[in-house]
């Protein structure tokens, strides 16, 4: 390039996406000062931005979209949707299993503007919420008098996790030969879901039994709920005296005494020792029946954790290990100190649950012991995060890999423990601190490591994308903001790499 | 301004008599020998238009016609173009007049030239203006009202001539019409020009027509359009066309809204402003496709149909001051 006499040329070769930090005139040379629709290309180069294409490819696609999440099943990678009608002010629930097929809608709720969503070996767990002004104040919370729900993954629609006790009167009587530790007991049955949860026992009756006699039992009511598999039988040990209060006594799970259908009346000749019994069933009285919604899901040590009830803003529920729909109403609840805010979010690092507020980060440690004794550590006084304002990575749902990627009032940051400074989108800080701070709720983001892409649907409803291909570095991501025809509420990856968005007009 | 001609005729309408081109009274050879330019003040019927038997006495018709689509216009002695085509803002002035050479003895007394004021309505005799002269006899149209080149493209021309002897004779050719002709440049303003608007919305076209009608667009003789339907006016007066965006511009996109005169101001087409169409519910479920040069959205129709649209405007302005 030819030089004018006393000037110099100035080669722009690299081109680093957006800076939007103090005046436009500070913006450095290899930075865009205002950009839109671009990409990085290869190297430092850049281009414009890849085109969308529809995901469905049916006659009358989902419309209205408010929230995808990716939805891994026993079968294959497929997604969970809602679909909002804003005119009936009504949510739907989707599976959309592939491009061509939809089931759905799985549950149809009044109010539900957005949801929570947890997969627990290939089930899918979905709380209904949405937002409520509280003193001025938008706070995402379950819905009132709705609850958790399970669905299957098999397009039957969703049902209310949990369940209740059998009801009636069941009849005990000596059975066939056999052998007990002969006294006064206190028999039940425990129904068992589809899904494994056990309720508390029902159809609790007395019965003294004879040392070489089985038991026999009748009138074993089925359960109301069809998606009751199995019904087992509790029992106490020999009660040397009895106050009248059933439930007042240690059940245990009786060896090999299991109904294995939701039909039959009656199990017969059952014996045993009161050595016998070890597996305690007691725990389940304590077990919420339906567990409330909330807005806030996730796993921590295979428990299912959930968050912000309508009327408990800082309550988070903690599940049984292995059991994610079996919460004591006891000792099941870790209480975030109560401070007008809701809890916004909860994730698993490094085997830590960090559990955040808008400007607040706590973290609770599983001690081996019930979750109401985990020890509370305060984590950040200043920053938390918004309701999806964690990334989740690829398509496993699963929000970390050795650090989480968080979005905070002060900017999108990498958290590790701690909140790293500077913050990942420190180059655009003033079109960060721009968004509306009320409607962090819209923001979703997702980590897409192959393509090295973090991709942010805004509360503009404009999507922002960091390549990080140079490093996940502040200085090295490239930010790009897009705009497309319609806005954009929502984005998942599906299939290791696909990325999805979901928009209404 | 400039100068224009009209001077291929490309229909023969209504006729009385036995007329006649080079050798036939085939309508081809009747155009033919109406549009020869050839100047010939020797030959009397070689290759021109005239009465196949002389003196027939009576008084003989011959219509011809032109069309919008045809080039037989040529401005200021370029290629001809065609009605279509003509630049915006186009419209002749109060002088054009129509010449037609004729030869023969049965002249101006004999013969008469008329304008058509439709397709089977002439007028009365145009008046004669000048002599023989080497291009012929030339006859003026009328001055009051001034015809617009719609009109002479609509209505076309026609001769009749009447023979009282044995002896009568006339030839006709190179019938043209000429005059001046300007480019009016109007101005108007377009409430959305190069805005978003949806199916349903109201336009609104304004003009100052009724205040400096000279330089300003009169928007009742104009008819408006897009690509993606009819626009059909809510309100259309000198000074204010509105119209409703129509449902069949759903998902259209980017539009440009022409105004096409009548002719009465000015013939042609003028864009007055461009609409990006929105779609009016494409909401659904999208996958970014590495490589794609456009978007696709699902139409609003929501009936597995879908719309391509282009990325909006990639942009990257750099750290330099002033990009």
């Amino acid at each position: 390039m030819s030089n004018l006499r006393d000037h110099q040329s100035v080669v722009i070769d690299k081109f680093m996406g957006l800076w939007a930090r103090g005046s436009k005139e500070e913006t450095p040379m290899d930075h865009f000062q205002d950009c839109i629709n671009v990409l990085a290309g290869t190297g430092q180069s850049f281009g414009t931005r890849p085109g969308i294409g529809i995901s469905q490819d049916v006659a009358v696609p989902l419309e209205d979209i408010r929230r995808i999440y990716n939805y891994p099943t026993q079968t294959g990678n497929t997604l969970i949707v809602l679909a909002y009608d804003q005119g009936a002010d009504e949510g739907s629930i989707y599976h959309m299993v592939n491009a061509t097929t939809v089931f759905g809608p799985l549950l149809t709720i009044e109010g539900m503007t957005d949801f929570a969503f947890i997969p627990i070996a290939g089930r899918a767990y979905i709380s209904p919420f949405s937002t409520f002004v509280v003193g001025g104040l938008n706070v995402e919370k379950g819905l009132e008098d709705e609850f958790l729900y399970v669905y299957a993954g098999d397009g039957t629609p969703a049902r209310k996790a949990a369940g209740v006790p059998l009801t009636g009167n069941m009849t005990i009587a000596n059975g066939a030969a056999g052998f007990t530790d002969p006294g006064l007991h206190i028999f039940a049955f425990v129904s068992e879901t589809i899904s494994g949860f056990l309720a508390e026992p029902g159809l609790m009756e007395t019965f003294t039994t004879a040392a070489s006699s089985s038991v026999s039992f009748g009138s074993v009511s089925a359960s109301g709920d069809p998606n009751v598999t199995k019904r087992h039988l509790v029992a106490t040990k020999v009660l040397p005296t009895f106050n009248g209060d059933l439930t007042g006594y240690q059940f245990f799970f009786v060896p090999n005494a299991t109904i294995n259908n939701n039909t039959d009346l009656f199990l017969n000749n059952i014996s045993f020792f009161d050595a016998d019994l070890l597996d305690d069933a007691s725990h389940l009285f304590d077990n919420f029946s339906e567990i409330p919604a909330g807005a806030v899901l996730s796993i921590y040590h295979n428990r299912l954790v959930l968050a912000t009830t309508f009327d408990d803003i800082s309550l988070i529920l903690v599940s049984a290990q292995g059991e994610p729909e079996a919460i004591s109403e006891i000792d099941g609840l870790l209480v975030y100190p109560p401070d007008g805010n809701p809890v916004t979010n909860a994730q698993e690092l490094r085997d830590i649950l960090y559990a955040f507020k808008r400007s607040k980060t706590v973290s609770f440690t599983d001690n081996g012991d019930v979750p109401s004794s985990w020890p509370l550590v305060t984590v950040d006084t200043a920053l938390g995060t918004c309701v999806h304002g964690i990334a989740t990575v690829l398509d496993s749902g699963s929000s970390s890999i050795d650090y989480l990627i968080i979005a905070t009032y002060q900017g999108l940051s990498l958290f590790n423990g701690r909140f790293i400074t500077p913050e990942l989108s420190w180059k655009i800080e003033d079109y960060w601190k721009a968004l509306d701070r009320d409607d962090f709720r819209y923001i979703q983001i997702v980590n897409a490591p192959i393509q090295k892409w973090i991709i942010m649907v805004l509360p503009t409803r404009m999507v922002l994308v960091g390549n990080y291909s140079l490093g996940m570095d502040p200085m090295k991501i490239r930010w790009f903001p897009w705009s497309f025809e319609i806005g954009f509420n929502t984005v998942a990856i599906f299939n290791i790499d696909e990325i999805i968005l979901g928009g209404e007009l | 301004m400039g100068t224009y001609q009209v001077d291929i005729c490309v229909s023969v309408g209504t006729k009385t008599g036995e007329w006649e081109g080079e050798n036939t009274g085939a309508d081809a050879e009747l155009i033919a020998g109406i549009n020869n330019q050839v100047i010939d003040a020797v030959l009397l019927k070689g290759g021109k238009l005239h009465i196949a038997s002389p003196s027939a006495v009576g008084t003989w018709l011959i219509r011809f016609g032109f069309d919008q689509n045809s080039d037989i216009i040529s401005l200021d002695g370029a290629p001809h173009i065609s009605y279509n085509n003509l630049p915006a803002g186009f419209g002749i002035l109060a002088d054009a007049v129509l010449t037609i050479g004729s030869r023969g003895s049965v002249t101006t007394g004999g013969s008469s030239l008329k304008l058509q004021s439709g397709p089977l309505t002439e007028s009365a005799a145009l008046p004669f203006v000048g002599g023989i002269g080497a291009n012929g006899y030339v006859f003026a149209l009328p001055v009051f009202p001034v015809p617009t080149m719609l009109d002479i493209i609509n209505d076309g021309f026609g001769i009749e001539t009447t023979y009282t002897g044995a002896t009568d004779f006339s030839a006709f050719y190179f019938a043209r019409i000429t005059g001046t002709y300007t480019t009016f440049a109007f101005s108007w303003d377009m409430s959305q020009d190069g805005e978003n608007a949806a199916v349903g919305e109201l336009i609104t076209i304004t003009s100052e027509f009724s205040i400096d009608p000279a330089n300003s667009m009169d928007l009742t003789h104009v008819t408006l359009s897009m690509a993606c339907g009819i626009i059909v006016p809510i309100i259309q007066t000198t000074d204010l066309f509105t119209f409703l965006v129509p449902d069949s511009c759903d998902d259209a996109g980017l539009q440009t809204l022409t105004a096409t005169g009548d002719g009465t101001q000015f013939s042609g087409s003028v864009a007055l402003g461009t609409l990006t169409i929105l779609l009016t519910n494409a909401s659904g479920i999208y996958t970014l496709v590495p490589g794609k040069r456009q978007d696709t959205y699902y139409s609003s129709h929501r009936d597995g149909t879908t719309v391509d649209i282009k990325i909006p405007d990639p942009t990257g302005r750099t750290g330099f001051v002033g990009g």
